[in-house]
């Protein structure tokens, strides 16, 4: 094995990585602060990939606008998320897992169906916007500049929700309602709109990968339980709740499943799952978690 | 019960409260005006924080009345309740462990939205053992510090009434001492306090009146000094 093909292999690890991240970091999130395990967390995802392609179709049905389109995607998303967390989260909270599990497969249901009434059951693409349709040669492998974007965008949001968590005002009073949200109501605190707007904040992150992701994958029904399955696994693995725990086991689970299809070819969720089974048993809170 | 012509900041009536089917509370009535400071006495299980967790929101009364400045605030949401002015300071401090000192103060600023006399100069002022630990975690306080931390952080909120839940609970006997002198300057800059407390030595040095409460109800009703002086009716009242 050559070390460019290595190479190579590495930076598709990373790109599946950083997607990952991008979606699993609002999954980690709400957990994190409202101890909810959202399933419907991929659905707001496929929202925001039909979303931009119908924000693109609007737009400019010849083509281009996608950054646009992907941002209005995102806040639409990002809307739909406070909504249903007003409507229907809200009477969850504190409650057990089975009913949190159960209302939110509902909700992956009812919107996977909406979809499907919504755009109907093809295919559906975006293009690459024409800035980043090009690509550069590194290290003797031909990289696309969209797939080098989205390595960069990783990290960025990443740094960007510890900075908003752990250096401004609306953070410190997130991480308070995450310790003890009664005392913080005590205090004078609205807790609800803290909760509304980490969940608005978390559908806007799902929506958002899932209009980034357009350009590389196809749009199809079925999009949003195949990537909360890999976004769960990312968050169990990292820990639940610790964001630098979902960016982590995001980079680990991109480079098994990378370097596993080299050695299992055939069996590559394999590597994943054995990964995950290890984590599990050695550490069950996850790497970065801690023991609930 | 002292007479006075304007309105009590705070007057209970006739409350009833429950956990679930379990009464904890048959007709609690009480007054407080402004700047008095005035104490709930009685043993563990008497009512006392059900009282406090009732008038905050946490338990809505299930009969009576809560009236702040005349308007009754029986069923508020609790950040409603402090937002009205009213702060108060659970027996188990509840500090967030994981936020510094300072981030524990700024939030409660940032919590209440109440501006006042109350700052983080002002409280560090009242407590000044608390700047030198700002950068510390609150998990990593002592009793007596979080202690502090946790009045000193209600204070941020401004509120016009404070409520001390047990403020001296487990604490060593010096720790109690330079609590009470913190409470006293805070009485003595105008702060109106309603104490609960089961140490009667606690209470008694702080408070203008007293209300001793036993099973949900109010037994005794009077000044603080008449209970000071009086060792029979203390042992009467509260040795039972």
């Amino acid at each position: 094995m050559s070390p460019s093909f290595l190479f190579s292999q590495f930076m598709g690890g990373l790109t599946t990585a950083m997607f990952l991240f991008l979606i699993a970091s609002g999954l980690s999130l709400v957990f994190g602060v409202m101890r909810v395990i959202n399933f419907a967390h991929g659905s707001f995802y496929m929202f925001g990939a039909y979303l931009a392609w119908q924000a693109v179709q609007w737009l400019h049905p010849t083509g281009g606008g996608f950054w646009l389109a992907a941002l209005l995607a995102a806040l639409a998303v990002g809307l739909l998320g406070a909504l249903t967390e007003r409507l229907f989260f809200r009477s969850l909270y504190g409650r057990e897992e089975l009913y949190q599990l159960l209302f939110t497969y509902a909700l992956v249901l009812i919107l996977g169906d909406a979809a499907k009434f919504l755009w109907g059951t093809d295919q559906l693409s975006i293009s690459t916007p024409p800035a980043l349709a090009g690509s550069v040669q590194v290290l003797g492998t031909t990289q696309p500049l969209y797939t080098l974007f989205i390595i960069a965008i990783g990290p960025a949001i990443a740094f960007g929700l510890w900075l908003l968590l752990n250096r401004t005002g609306a953070g410190r009073m997130v991480r308070a309602a995450q310790m003890d949200r009664e005392m913080l109501d005590a205090l004078g605190a609205n807790v609800g709109t803290i909760y509304t707007g980490m969940f608005a904040l978390s559908a806007f992150l799902a929506g958002l990968s899932g209009a980034l992701v357009t350009p590389i994958q196809s749009i199809v029904p079925g999009m949003d339980v195949l990537i909360i399955v890999q976004a769960f696994i990312v968050v169990v693995i990292g820990g639940m709740g610790s964001l630098w725990g979902t960016f982590w086991g995001s980079v680990i689970y991109g480079q098994v499943l990378s370097f596993g299809i080299l050695i299992f070819p055939g069996f590559s969720l394999f590597s994943v799952f054995a990964l995950m089974a290890v984590i599990l048993i050695v550490r069950p809170w996850g790497l970065f978690g801690r023991p609930l | 019960m002292t007479m006075t012509h304007q309105e009590p900041l705070l007057a209970i009536e006739d409350l009833h409260a429950a956990y679930g089917l379990s009464r904890v509370l048959f007709g609690v009535s009480l007054q407080v005006d402004a700047g008095e400071c005035v104490c709930l006495l009685g043993r563990n299980g008497v009512g006392k924080t059900t009282t406090m967790r009732s008038v905050m929101g946490f338990l809505p009364p299930t009969g009576g009345r809560i009236l702040w400045k005349g308007t009754n605030i029986a069923g508020w949401s609790p950040h409603r309740v402090a937002r009205a002015g009213i702060g108060f300071v659970p027996e188990d401090r509840r500090i967030f462990a994981e936020l510094t000192v300072w981030e524990n103060l700024d939030v409660a600023a940032r919590a209440a939205k109440r501006d006042g006399k109350w700052t983080i100069k002002a409280v560090y002022e009242l407590f000044p053992i608390l700047p030198e630990l700002r950068g510390r975690r609150g998990g990593f306080l002592s009793g007596g510090e979080q202690q502090m931390l946790t009045i000193a952080r209600t204070l941020m909120g401004n509120p016009e009434l404070l409520l001390l839940d047990e403020p001296s609970e487990g604490l060593a006997p010096l720790v109690v001492e330079a609590l009470l002198v913190h409470i006293r300057a805070l009485k003595k800059q105008g702060m109106t306090i309603l104490l609960a407390e089961q140490g009667v030595d606690f209470s008694l040095a702080l408070a203008d009146r007293v209300y001793v409460l036993e099973k949900g109800t109010i037994r005794y009703t009077g000044p603080a000094g008449e209970l000071r002086d009086d060792q029979k009716l203390r042992n009467h009242l509260l040795s039972l």
